[in-house]
């Protein structure tokens, strides 16, 4: 049973790592903590369980989830980052939230706030190794992110496309001096965390089988503790944060119980702050593995 | 301008007309709704079931001769709304009496609201134990969850269905849902000589119920007790399901939606739960469901099917109506202060009053005493075990 605990430790925590990427990304090129990131997760989710609930086939429902992922984060990109850039960073992340807020409530009132039940879209969608269970959704999410990581390493310091990016990091002035068209890179990233992010719901949805108007919220919350456990601005900091939670917080249960995981976590989080401001890998990598 | 101010004057006076207190001519009753929240699966429809009964009692002529009126209020299932609910039912809309509020947790806030203003409130759902016992005029038309829960144990022992082991699993952010967990459940295995192996919680938003599965794994009992809102039924009977653990869930009240066998798509079959509603139970009961689930097809909700709230949301109209006719209510704003103690004094001597699924009595405490129906997930469906008196 030791080992299931584990599994699941990695799998819940699988979970987080994909979030808290997607929030690493953002901050780390643009210097924005972008709270809507939590309704992207759920719109891609709530979308293509919409849409199968009235009949639209699989791959179909899937898609539009994930478009729909895009399209809200690039309505994020046009109101904070277009109009809003430049200002006091305290409007764009107070922005952040009225869109999360506004995305959550847009689809409550349009679906409904119930807990719904996401169909199960193959018969098992779990591998078993004899008693042990693994969730194919969150083995596919961490799988997925790893290989992000890894491609983003390698974009980051291989391609002009990532040297433009840690420009941006760096300065976005100074980029723009340097003829970088700072916009339209900004505007990749916002595409690839909508399409990121939204995946994370779907195969979250897919697992767990479960979708909800509020379902981003712990998630994010978990997520964004991650990001600074690991480090913030890390790519590599957001996967140890996230695995590193996912096993706290079942080892936290099965000691303690289930009211005390965020006092677990949270005081973790604040001890780190104190001791480590920077995050567990936090200034331990080189810039090049940052973003 | 003039037509501006002409706007304004006329915005102000539409604004006044809808807040001011009812006509003479009504009797006003306060309606604590939760539109949203933490048992939206449940509360959503009682609206539905409400506006049945009140419709019902004003064609066929009121009470007194007067029509009543409803004013109702969306808590979210947030139990400051409720208590501001209540508040403003009293002082503002000089109601003689509240359906609601729902659950246990706006109960602990809106009870002792109610209680200084000196207005009865009849919660719809309520069920942890003792709750209303301080509280003259804290009413619940629900039976506590000893007694619901009970009746789930004598029938897995008259059916002999195996109980040996069990453990209990329950939602610690929920009052009901710990109160099952913690003070229902352990005496009842007690009492039945079952053995109680471990005990696991979580919170009832938690999309990951997988570590307290697998704990309940490792011990392979016959049955899980199970104190928590449908919703995470639905998690853990599925996470059950993923993990293979064959085990019969037993539950209260708050899982009791008639939905949920649909909703849990193959999962959480033979789970038993007590409820006070069971739809198929006789002619009448079949045809209140045919013509709430008309209305609710109308309203565009999915689930057209009434659970055992909407039913106890229908029945305390129906008990509002009745202690009014016997208190003898006028509904004049000037009576309802002395209006409210006679409601009250009609309320606590009520017995074997019939309704719709069983004759209604409240207890000392304040608590219904009303049939119980046991059922379990066969399929998609619910199925009936039994019916129980209290």
């Amino acid at each position: 049973m030791h080992v299931q605990q584990i599994v699941n430790g990695l799998m819940l925590g699988s979970v987080y790592v994909f979030v808290g990427i997607a929030f690493t990304m953002i901050i780390g090129i643009i210097n924005f903590v972008n709270f809507s990131i939590p309704a992207l997760f759920m719109l891609g989710a709530m979308t293509a369980w919409a849409l199968l609930n009235v009949g639209v086939v699989a791959p179909l429902a899937l898609v539009a989830g994930l478009l729909v992922g895009i399209v809200a984060s690039m309505a994020v990109e046009q109101v904070l980052y277009k109009r809003l850039s430049g200002r006091d960073p305290v409007i764009s992340l107070i922005g952040s939230l009225a869109f999360l807020i506004l995305y959550e409530h847009l689809v409550i009132h349009i679906l409904g706030s119930d807990q719904q039940a996401f169909p199960a879209l193959l018969p098992d969608f779990n591998i078993r190794f004899g008693d042990i269970v693994v969730g194919l959704g969150q083995l596919c999410g961490f799988a997925i992110s790893i290989l992000l990581v890894f491609g983003l390493s390698y974009l980051l310091k291989h391609t002009p496309v990532g040297r433009n990016l840690r420009a941006i990091s760096e300065s976005t002035e100074t980029a723009t001096i340097l003829g970088i068209n700072v916009r339209r890179h900004v505007q990749m990233m916002f595409v690839a965390v909508g399409l990121f992010t939204a995946l994370g719901g779907l195969l979250f949805s897919l697992n767990y089988l479960q979708v909800s108007a509020l379902m981003g919220q712990e998630i994010g919350l978990k997520a964004i503790a991650a990001m600074i456990i690991g480090g913030v601005g890390s790519i590599w900091g957001a996967v140890v944060g996230g695995m590193l939670i996912g096993i706290l917080e079942v080892t936290t249960i099965g000691l303690f119980g289930a009211d005390t995981v965020d006092i677990v976590i949270y005081a973790l989080l604040l001890l780190l702050l104190v001791v480590r401001p920077s995050g567990i890998l936090g200034g331990a990598l080189q810039s090049t593995q940052r973003i | 301008m003039k037509h501006l101010v002409s706007g304004i004057a006329l915005t102000v006076l539409a604004a006044m007309a809808s807040t001011s207190p009812a006509s003479a001519e009504d009797l006003t009753l306060g309606f604590s709704i939760a539109k949203t929240g933490p048992f939206v699966s449940l509360t959503l429809t009682n609206e539905i079931a409400v506006d049945m009964a009140v419709e019902e009692i004003n064609a066929s002529g009121g009470v007194n001769g007067k029509k009543i009126r409803l004013i109702k209020f969306d808590t979210g299932g947030d139990p400051k709304q409720a208590s501001i609910a209540v508040s403003r039912f009293a002082k503002d809309d000089f109601a003689l009496g509240v359906i609601g509020p729902f659950s246990s947790s706006e109960c602990r806030v809106a009870f002792p609201a109610g209680e200084r203003l000196k207005i009865p409130q009849i919660a719809i759902a309520s069920a942890a134990p003792k709750l209303s016992e301080p509280f003259a005029y804290g009413f619940r038309n629900s039976i506590n969850e000893g007694a619901i829960i009970g009746s789930v144990m004598k029938a897995l022992k008259e059916k002999g269905l195996p109980a040996k082991t069990a453990a209990i699993a329950h939602a610690t952010d929920d009052v009901v849902s710990k109160a099952i967990g913690t003070k229902v459940l352990p005496p009842l295995f007690e009492q039945y000589g079952i053995e109680q192996k471990k005990t696991v919680t979580f919170q009832y938003k938690a999309f990951d119920v997988s570590t307290q599965v697998s704990q309940i794994k490792a011990e392979n009992v016959d049955i899980v007790g199970l104190g928590s809102p449908p919703e995470a039924a639905l998690k853990l009977a599925k996470e059950l399901q993923r993990q293979e653990v064959d085990v019969r869930l037993i539950a209260g009240t708050p899982a009791a939606d008639p939905d949920l066998p649909k909703r849990m798509d193959g999962a959480g079959q033979r789970m038993t739960i007590g409820a006070t509603f069971f739809g198929g139970y006789d002619e009448s009961t079949k045809s209140f469901s045919e013509a709430f689930a008309e209305r609710a097809k109308a309203a565009g909700i999915a689930r057209t099917e009434p659970n055992m709230y909407d039913v106890n949301a229908y029945q305390i109209a129906m008990i509002y109506a009745e202690v009014m006719r016997r208190a003898n209510v006028t509904g004049k704003q000037s009576e309802v202060a002395a209006e409210r103690v006679a409601i009250q004094a009609e309320l606590a001597k009520l017995k074997d009053f019939p309704t719709l699924a069983g004759e209604v009595t409240f207890n000392a405490d304040g608590d219904a005493l009303k049939p119980i129906y046991v059922m379990e997930i066969v399929g998609r469906k619910w199925e009936l075990l039994g019916v129980y008196n209290p």
